[in-house]
């Protein structure tokens, strides 16, 4: 009886992990949606990936991001985040749709 | 403009190979290793003793959530480390309390199921994670 405490926990962490999973998913495919419809917007952004102006290239992503749903939205905030230093442009190159 | 294509089509599956390596590699790090002496147990001894078991879930519970980026997890995983580690205690205490009453020949083992099951989910939370972090987010193996 005692052992399915262990189990609850690990449960929830679970639970967790597959909705930042899905989260994750959710806010790149996403952004990349948007993107692809708005193609001045995505020219804007390659230029500036290009440049390798990553914080000029975040703040082009600024208005997608917004209009996302609330914990979407906050998985993409963290997301650009870790991707706005030097050397990290993989992220939004693939938003660009140029891979990285 | 189908030079331009077939390029970004090259970039592109160069970058998925780059994800799909860091990925096996993180997941290889992650899993293979840490579990690797319930592996050699099973080579040497036929079968893996429920201690180690206990010993390595409990240690692998706590790692797994040591090196996941959310706090949440990290922090659950350590409630569920040190739960599986009561649970080791009060099944040991139970087996020596009715060695006491009853001697037998030989020591019963304590039952190693939730453990197996833990490990078992760790390593599913692990792969989840790693799916986000190399797969979707990009990020290399080692900058994490």
């Amino acid at each position: 009886m005692l052992g399915w405490i262990p189990l609850a926990l690990l449960s929830v962490a679970g639970v967790i992990s597959i909705r930042n999973l899905v989260n994750g998913v959710r806010a790149k495919y996403r952004l990349a949606r948007a993107l692809a419809r708005d193609i001045p917007t995505r020219a804007r952004l390659r230029e500036a990936l290009s440049r390798g102006d990553l914080q000029t290239a975040r703040s082009i992503l600024e208005d997608q991001v917004l209009a996302l749903p609330g914990p979407v939205r906050i998985r993409a905030v963290s997301a650009l985040d870790q991707h706005s230093q030097p050397g990290r442009a993989s992220y939004m190159a693939d938003l660009a749709g140029r891979g990285a | 403009m189908k030079d331009g294509l077939a390029s970004t089509a090259v970039v592109n599956a160069k970058a998925l190979g780059r994800r799909l390596g860091n990925f096996v590699v993180s997941v290889a790090c992650g899993i293979g290793v840490p579990l690797a002496p319930l592996e050699a147990e099973r080579w040497v001894k036929g079968e893996i003793d429920s201690v180690s078991w206990f010993a390595t879930g409990v240690t692998y519970v706590a790692a797994i959530g040591l090196v996941s980026s959310s706090s949440a997890i990290l922090i659950v995983s350590l409630l569920g480390a040190a739960a599986l580690a009561f649970v080791y205690g009060v099944n040991m205490e139970m087996i020596f309390a009715a060695l006491r009453e009853h001697p037998p020949h030989q020591l019963p083992p304590p039952d190693a199921s939730f453990a197996k099951v833990g490990i078992g989910v760790m390593s599913c939370i692990y792969l989840a994670e790693r799916s986000l972090i190399h797969l979707i987010d990009n990020k290399p193996f080692l900058e994490v």
